[in-house]
């Protein structure tokens, strides 16, 4: 998983040890317990969370318990390096801007070294849909004021430690105080009963298959969940648990400073990484994707020729299209840059450009004069587009 | 040619959408109304039976391809796919409720284009729907179209500049195949292909399929199938696969991987042990392109420098062997080309590690030999360094440096290095070209023409007889005939001329030779100069032609490279008969228009909308009368649109009385010789388009002085009766006046400029080929460079935001725009104006005024239009109405769809929601936007969402429509600089209020306000008494209507009735 190659300072930890919860072992559990079982307990298990927090939020809420000890945790303690992000396309416009400039924050908490920063820079709409996505859902949560604020938060890196645990995303976050707060942002789990379900949806098609087994999301990934009634990322406030101990925290208002801030982390995080969002659902990645192999190469039929060479374009290559339920409102639209999109039909500056960059023929020991062949074959193909433009025109 | 691709019989809108599927591009059609009384039965894939079929969807015909059917998923609601956004924009459907709708798949019947087949089928689909120049069009074009329309054109573009591969493909099975793909991952192809993908709609992306609704997927697979297909075809057609026939595949993998490229079959002969080996090497071999080094920060570097100068520099000096150019080496920051560590300086530094203005590079002898030796690879003569155990320069003779510059430099820079040449290199001023000359008299606008200006009207103009003569120069510099023999005898392609280094390239001298024998000079006609001077393409003279120079009215005429705004005339005094004063850019175009007529060129005048170009016109008029003197000047004839004539003749009795004004249309317009009669004593003679071409023998029995095209557009359909009958008519004198920018509407452009100076643009086919058709479809810079350097001479444009314009134009301009009554509307006017009056005669008090009161509404809303009081659009069906039936809707979409053009936003107000309706659903659907919409029913939020879409003003929903009194909202809508009061408050107050939307606090641009009154009604009357308020105290008006019910009937008679010559008999 990604998590290791993001974390230059975790890289001692051994490899094997990341993933605690061993998704074969659940899957054997869960086909034991029955499904009647499997069901009641996740209802119980879910009540009684609602129940515990509630009792506590009467009182002062104290920060979430400290990870258990033999769990292993992955800890992201200082910020990632990466390339630039590329700049999203245009035409995705969130409901919400993403970064409301009316008001400039004035934050002013005791300063981290050292600590998470945010990457996205104000004004700028994240490439990912994930992330996107996830900062439509803390900004439709919190207060105007309180968002402009926690992500300042997280773009000034007042938060000392960030770390992954099984299906729970902590961050240690600096505030105006003394101490530091502890802040925790749960997701539902998805039981074992629906993961098994969900595995078999995917199997089942092709497509899912093919993306995630090249360590990519689709970006229709969704499609799987929703008839189950279920979804991978949160779409909504309610679909996050978020908790602080900071005074501002209330159960019925739980979107403070520090709750956002760990949610713009945790965004951008996935939106590099979606892979994580397994982990938080308590179903990881990697067993899932062994799994699809499994059942792939078992039945279904492999896709067509592919070739030798696949070419990237930055941008657009390394990038999927954003799913198509967020195209909804723009279903028609055609982007802007198509208005500015140039393609004369001119000869090249220099002839066959591309056979010169390639050089000598890569099979030294031919006999046949294979780029001379393509030389006269680039001419033709030049000409033949000329001349099929010219036609085009006549034709009318 | 593709015919219609849907039934005769089906008479509904229907919108053609595309998607990329299962391999193939499907085409299918979205109509207005259920496709089928029965369920469509689809054939073929029973996995997918168990969808539902698309009830609005059919197969199109006409278009070949075989039926097939596709699962897409689609916005529903209730399971029921809502109509595309183009198809709400025909049927003018309510799309309020579409943010509810969610995704569902939904089965489709297609047509499936062979991939060869593509691009043609969907250029001619787009030109089809483009050459539909009444709207009449029985379908559109959807988005999914348009995309893959782009895309293929990308394919052509990239085939052209032979950007494409021979690739290699295997499947699972391990069996090889070959194609030919487009190269994407250069810079400027990804530029190119970033732009593209990024654009593609969603609903070209909908197909359920294993791409995953992804662009980039579905795109490249749609690129490489239409590239293969292409470039096959055209292996197969040359015979290409003749040269491999007798070769062994199994000898030798290129043959075999030649048999996949050059047959029809794609399969590579092999057998399996090889093609491990076989695939490994190709991958190997193309990966070679994306090896640009780009991991590193740092590039390396070479750069070119001239031999130092030894001795002073000749005239022309000979370059032998013994002159020597240096290449040296280099590595450059990537981030900041400026960063730059000399090869010298690399081999001084530390091994390990430098650091550059705080950027480190570590080993940088190690990346300078790395680099080195992967540049070697594409230019041999860099392993001379190679030798070297501190390489810094290589040493190439003139020969070797030209052969470096023209050939390797773009190879080198392609793959990732950076090259610098000398500036000279690759710049104008270092080609050798043709400069012509061209002698003509001075300029003098201000003597008089001689003789009678009218017999035989001016003897200057485009077929003009002007000397000329070439002259060989290389940039700007002239050669003498001695040089250039010197020149042509060295056979160098690099030699120094005035101790400056040119590029000779040895065709270009013997083009050259050729050219000056063919071409003596001696005389040409001043268009033909002009075309060769400013259009030539060096294809067809063999010689780049490098400039113009002249001398006389014709520099005059060719100016700078702006346009006519640049030239520098004598600017002339608003002419003293004229009632008013010109603004100064108002004086400029007066000046310039009687320049362009003094030499005999036509003129179009294209300022913005608002600027007064009829003022403009108008002076002119009183300017050449002033300048006879006594003697009697000539008519104008002056072409309208039916929806201006009332403007004119209004703009023309407060500015320029003293003009007698002849009004031509009407059933009861004077023929015969009565009409030469009256013309001939006239001085302004406005009619229609129409008429012009109606009544053209009449029009011909004139002896005109000078024929003017207002709203020029309108002939923008060369092909039209109205365009030819205009064309037809003997004058020589030409103006056209237009607002929109002309130069972005190619067939509009030639049109006009073929009006004004005939021949001047060749004919509209020759035009087509070879400018609209680049432009257009490829947006093709440099032809669209070409043709505004050739047109600007002969086009006035000032848009409101020049600087010289500004200054001059108040913050707001109020203007009345006159309309007229169609046979409709008046027929229903006298029809509602005679019943009222025999009504109010046996009634009294409240009766009455209730009578009276209403009768005035529907008189309001039939000037609106006839919809609007026979209620005919229920929203519920969203009927659009035909704005044809009013004149104030036709010139509303006139001014809209012009003001949009020039990227302006507008308000319009109307008091009438039935009408708001209307309006809105017309606009979207003529302007093919999205209307915004605000009035009392609107919801707070909603309300505010759209002020907020509105003042956002990103082009897509440039209309506000507005039907409440605006005073008692806070709104701020200084997004928009155009405001219509489509009807009338008749109340000075509350319409004030209103325009303040846009011309308030932050408003940085000039408000244009448009009021628009029909002429010959009461809006008219009513008009005239808030202007002169002696009738009409403050007081009075501030009651609304209330006092117009108190008058007397014959008072109400005289206000009421229709005046006879003001309505149109046709729009």
């Amino acid at each position: 998983m990604s998590d290791q190659k993001n974390n230059p300072s975790d890289s001692s930890e051994p490899k094997a040890k990341k993933l605690k919860i061993d998704p074969l072992a659940a899957l054997e559990k869960a086909a034991k317990a029955s499904p009647k079982e499997m069901a009641k307990k996740a209802s119980s298990t879910t009540k009684k969370t609602t129940k515990k927090r509630t009792k506590k939020s009467a009182e002062k809420v104290p920060p979430p318990p400290p990870p258990r000890e033999g769990r292993v945790v992955n800890v992201i303690s200082t910020p990632t390096i990466s390339a630039s992000v590329p700049t999203a396309p245009k035409r995705i416009k969130p409901q919400y801007a993403s970064f409301r400039s009316s008001r400039k924050s004035l934050v002013n908490p005791r300063r981290v070294r050292g600590g998470v920063k945010l990457k996205l820079k104000a004004g700028e709409t994240p490439a990912s849909w994930i992330t996107q996505r996830l900062l439509r859902v803390a900004e439709t949560g919190a207060d105007n004021i309180i968002y402009t604020d926690g992500i300042e938060y997280a773009r000034l890196g007042q938060t000392k430690r960030l770390t992954i645990e099984d299906t729970l995303c902590e961050g240690i976050i600096q505030g105006r105080s003394d101490k530091p707060y502890t802040t925790t942002l749960g997701l539902d789990e998805f039981c074992a009963e629906s993961q098994e379900k969900i595995i078999a949806a995917m199997a089942d098609q092709v497509r899912y298959a093919a993306k995630l087994l090249s360590g990519e999301l689709p970006s229709n990934i969704e499609d799987v969940f929703a008839p189950l009634g279920l979804k991978l990322f949160p779409a909504e406030p309610e679909d996050f648990k978020p908790v602080c101990s900071c005074p501002d925290w209330k159960v019925d208002e739980p979107w403070c400073k520090h709750t956002v801030c760990l949610t713009a982390l945790l965004a951008e995080k996935l939106g590099d990484d979606p892979m994580i969002i397994f982990g938080l659902r308590a179903m990881p990645g990697q067993e899932l994707i062994d799994g699809l192999r499994q059942k792939r190469a078992a039945g279904v039929q492999g896709p067509g020729p592919s070739p030798v060479l696949h070419q990237h374009v930055p941008g657009v290559s390394d990038i999927s299209s954003p799913p198509l339920e967020d195209s909804i409102n723009s279903f028609w639209d055609i982007g802007d840059g198509l208005a500015e999109l140039d393609t004369p039909i001119a000869p090249p500056a220099v002839n066959c450009v591309l056979l010169r960059r390639l050089g000598p023929s890569p099979f030294v020991d031919g006999q046949f004069p294979l780029i001379g062949l393509m030389a006269t074959c680039y001419q033709l193909i030049g000409e033949a587009a000329m001349q099929a433009e010219e036609e085009l025109g006549e034709s009318d | 040619m593709i015919d219609m691709p849907i039934q005769e019989a089906d008479l509904s809108a229907i919108v053609i959408h595309a998607n990329w599927t299962q391999g193939a591009l499907h085409l299918w059609c979205e109509t207005g109304s259920p496709a089928n009384d029965e369920p469509v039965q689809i054939d073929g894939e029973a996995s997918n039976s168990a969808l539902p079929v698309h009830p609005f969807a059919c197969r199109p015909v006409g278009i070949p391809g075989e039926d097939s059917s596709i699962s897409l998923r689609l916005p529903s609601i209730d399971s029921q796919p809502i109509p595309s956004s183009p198809m709400s924009r025909v049927s003018g459907r309510d799309t309020d409720e579409d943010h509810a709708a969610v995704l569902v798949e939904i089965q489709v019947p297609t047509i499936k284009i062979d991939a060869i087949d593509i691009g043609n089928v969907l250029e001619s689909l787009v030109d089809h729907a483009d050459h539909d120049e009444d709207r009449k069009q029985r379908y559109s074009i959807g988005p999914g179209i348009t995309y893959f329309v782009a895309a293929s054109r990308l394919s052509s573009h990239l085939m052209a500049g032979h950007r494409v591969v021979p690739m290699l493909l295997q499947d699972a099975e391990g069996e090889l195949t070959a194609a030919w793909h487009p190269w994407l991952s250069d810079d400027m192809t990804a530029s190119r292909v970033n732009k593209l993908i990024l654009s593609m709609p969603a609903a070209a992306r909908a197909a359920a399929d294993e791409h995953a609704h992804d662009a980039w997927s579905m795109t490249t697979e749609f690129l490489a199938n239409i590239t293969d297909a292409r470039c096959r075809a055209t292996m197969i057609v040359e015979d290409m696969f003749d040269t491999v026939e007798d070769a062994d595949p199994d000898v030798d993998p290129q043959v075999a991987w030649l048999h996949g490229l050059l047959d029809d079959t794609e399969e590579v002969p092999s057998v399996t042990g090889q093609r491990a080996d076989i695939a490994r090497k190709v991958r190997r071999w193309i990966s070679e392109l994306e090896d640009r080094g780009e991991s590193s920060a740092w590039r390396f570097g070479m750069r070119l420098a001239e031999p130092i100068e030894e001795g002073l520099p000749a005239d022309i000096a000979k370059p032998d062997d013994t002159v020597l150019w240096s290449m040296s080496f280099f590595l450059q920051s990537v981030d900041d080309e400026e960063i730059v560590l000399r090869a010298s300086d690399i081999w001084l530094i530390s091994r390990e590690r430098v650091v550059i203005q705080g950027l480190t590079l570590e080993n940088p002898q190690e990346l300078l030999m790395a680099e080195l030796g992967r540049a070697s690879r594409h230019y041999k003569k860099l392993e001379d360094a190679l030798d070297s155990a501190e390489p810094i320069e290589i040493l190439l003779n003139s020969q070797e440096a030209y052969q470096f510059l023209r050939e390797i430099k773009p190879i080198l820079e392609e793959q990732g290095f950076a090259v610098k040449s000398p500036p000279w290199w690759e710049s104008q001023a270092g080609r050798l070209g043709a400069r012509l000359q061209i002698e003509s008299d001075p300029a003098d606008m201000l003597g008089d023409e001689s003789g009678d200006p009218d017999a035989a009207g001016p003897t200057l103009g485009l077929n003009t007889l002007i000397g000329y003569h070439w002259e060989i120069a290389i940039g700007d510099t002239t050669l003498t005939l001695n040089e250039f023999e010197q020149l042509a005898q060295q056979n160098a392609p690099l030699v120094r001329i005035g101790g400056k280094w040119v590029e000779i390239r040895p065709e270009d001298v013997e083009n050259a030779v050729k050219f000056i024998g063919e071409n003596p000079g001696g005389e040409m006609e001043l268009g033909e100069a002009m075309q060769l001077a400013l259009a030539s393409d060096a294809a067809q003279t063999g010689l780049a032609v490098t400039g113009v120079e002249a001398t006389g009215w014709v520099a005059s005429l060719l100016g700078g490279d702006t346009g006519g705004a640049s030239i520098e005339l004598p600017k002339l005094e608003t002419p003293e008969t004229f009632q008013g004063t010109l603004r100064p850019y108002q004086a400029r175009g007066m000046s310039w228009m009687v320049f362009m007529e003094r030499f005999g060129f036509g003129a179009c005048l294209a300022d913005d909308m608002g600027l007064g170009k009829t003022i403009q016109l108008l002076a002119l008029m009183m300017y050449e009368r002033l300048e006879a003197g006594d003697e009697k000047v000539g008519p104008t004839l002056m072409i309208v649109p039916m929806s201006v004539i009332g403007n004119w003749v209004k703009e023309a009795e407060k500015f320029t009385p003293s003009l007698t004004v002849m009004v031509h249309h009407g059933i009861d317009r004077v023929q015969g010789e009565e009409f030469t009669k009256k013309a001939q004593d006239s001085d302004l003679i406005l009619t229609t388009y129409a008429l012009a071409h109606r009544d053209n023998d009449l029009i011909n029995t004139v002896n005109w002085k000078r024929m003017v095209l207002d709203e020029a557009q309108f002939i923008k359909n060369p092909a039209a009766k109205q365009s030819q009958a205009v064309r037809g008519i003997k004058v020589s004198r030409r103006i056209a006046l237009t607002g929109t920018p002309v130069e972005n509407r190619l067939s509009e452009l030639w049109s006009i400029m073929d009006f004004l100076n005939p021949g001047y643009l060749g004919s509209a086919g020759n035009f087509r080929k070879k400018f609209s058709l680049p432009i257009e479809r490829h947006r093709d810079q440099n032809k669209m460079t070409k043709l505004r350097t050739m047109v600007s001479p002969f086009i006035l444009r000032r848009v409101k935001t020049d600087p010289t314009v500004v200054s001059d134009l108040p913050q707001k301009i109020e203007s009345k725009e006159w309309c007229a009554l169609t046979p409709e509307q008046a027929k229903l006017y006298e029809g509602c104006v005679q019943r009222m009056l025999n009504d109010v005669d046996e009634s009294e008090g409240i009766h009455r005024r209730g009578l009276v009161l209403a009768a005035l509404i529907k008189l309001k809303q039939i000037c609106n239009h006839p919809a609007q009081m026979l209620k005919e659009n229920d929203p519920q069906f969203g009927m659009v109405i035909d704005p044809m039936r009013s004149g104030k809707c036709v010139r509303l979409l006139e001014q809209v769809s012009e003001l949009i053009s020039e990227g302006d936003q507008a308000l319009i107000f109307t008091q009438f929601r039935q009408m708001g309706h209307i309006l809105s659903t017309m606009l979207s659907n003529e302007l093919g936007k999205d209307i915004l919409f605000l009035h009392g029913g609107t919801p707070q939020g909603k309300r505010q969402k759209m002020i907020d879409t509105f003042q956002e003003a990103t082009g897509k929903n440039p209309i506000l429509l507005l039907s409440l009194k605006a005073g008692g909202v806070g709104l701020n809508l200084t997004a928009a600089t155009h405001v219509f009061h489509f009807d009338r408050w008749w109340n000075p107050a509350v319409e004030n209020q209103a325009t303040d939307r846009a011309y308030r606090i932050g408003q940085t641009r000039t408000v244009q306000v448009h009021k628009y009154i029909v002429r010959g009604t009461l809006e008219e009357r009513i008009d005239e008494m808030i202007e002169s308020k002696i009738e009409l105290a403050e007081n009075i008006i501030g009651h609304g209507e209330r006092w117009l019910t108190d008058l007397g009937t014959d008072k109400l008679r005289d206000l009421l009735t229709l005046r006879a010559d003001t309505i149109a008999d046709e729009m």
